[in-house]
């Protein structure tokens, strides 16, 4: 049915953004880690979005098949910038110049990002009220 | 002999165009959902165009609600005019108000169909 199938969408970009959310919040809590398990200073993650119309494969509409597309995150890639180089010669991972490795992450990037992932989450928490109230009305059909 | 159409016209096309208006509601959902979609680009329905020849030709021809049957949505894909940016062509404003617009015009088509339902129990109880 229709009312499931516009559902569907909305909850593809739900998850979607939250992982994005969950990624923006990784990047801050480690925007000072020097030691991580695979070695060095913690890299940035970037999640890519890829858009999907296989959610729809028992579509009754043929057409709308290619038309509606869900969202889900095609990979998390790891950001390949070099670390930045700090002066700390008291850090304890500080090399024989005195120089930190720190995460090449911008906090202002990342809150920017974490303010637009947070809207487009909004955006489809709307489009899934606007779903349901539609659903009611239709059931209020002759009462 | 005349049929005796209950439903007529009236019902055909809100029918439709509340089929047609949960369609549209799951394009605007995809958009919304795609709005951060590297090249993806933003689809929309229409119907209107559509809707609004049948009722036309339903009207000259004397028929009733199957006029509308085949009415079908046209699916636009918009690319994005600019050379900026992932070139993902969704504008979030104008797909939320395509929101809120398309489930008003639904609220009232279910509302227009309550009404003339409303009318024929009135007239079936006769009157009381």
């Amino acid at each position: 049915m229709d009312v499931f199938d516009s559902m569907k969408i909305s909850a593809s970009a739900l998850r979607a953004e939250r992982l994005r959310l969950n990624t923006i919040s990784s990047n801050i809590a480690n925007i000072a880690t020097t030691r991580t398990p695979e070695g060095g200073p913690y890299r940035k993650r970037e999640v890519v979005f890829r858009s999907t119309d296989n959610l729809f494969e028992r579509s009754l509409e043929e057409k709308m098949r290619g038309a509606a597309q869900g969202v889900e995150v095609a990979e998390i890639r790891t950001s390949p910038e070099p670390p930045r180089m700090v002066y700390d010669p008291s850090h304890p991972d500080a090399n024989a110049e005195g120089m930190v490795a720190m995460p090449a992450i911008n906090l202002f990037e990342e809150m920017a990002d974490m303010m637009t992932a947070s809207r487009a989450y909004d955006a489809n928490v709307a489009a899934v009220k606007a779903a349901k109230h539609m659903a009611m009305k239709a059931l209020e059909i002759g009462r | 002999m005349p049929t005796i159409d209950l439903f007529g016209r009236t019902i055909g096309l809100l029918q439709k165009s509340m089929d047609l208006r949960m369609q549209n509601h799951q394009a605007i959902a995809a958009n919304i959902a795609n709005v951060d979609t590297p090249e993806y680009r933003a689809v929309h329905l229409d119907f209107e165009t559509g809707l609004r020849r049948a009722l036309a030709a339903s009207r000259r021809e004397g028929s009733g609600g199957e006029a509308f049957a085949s009415v079908e949505a046209r699916v636009i894909r918009e690319t994005d005019p600019s050379d900026l940016g992932d070139h993902n062509s969704v504008n979030l404003d104008n797909e939320m108000i395509a929101l809120a617009e398309n489930q008003m015009l639904y609220d009232a088509a279910t509302q227009i169909i309550n009404r003339k339902l409303g009318g024929l129990r009135y007239a079936i109880q006769e009157g009381k």
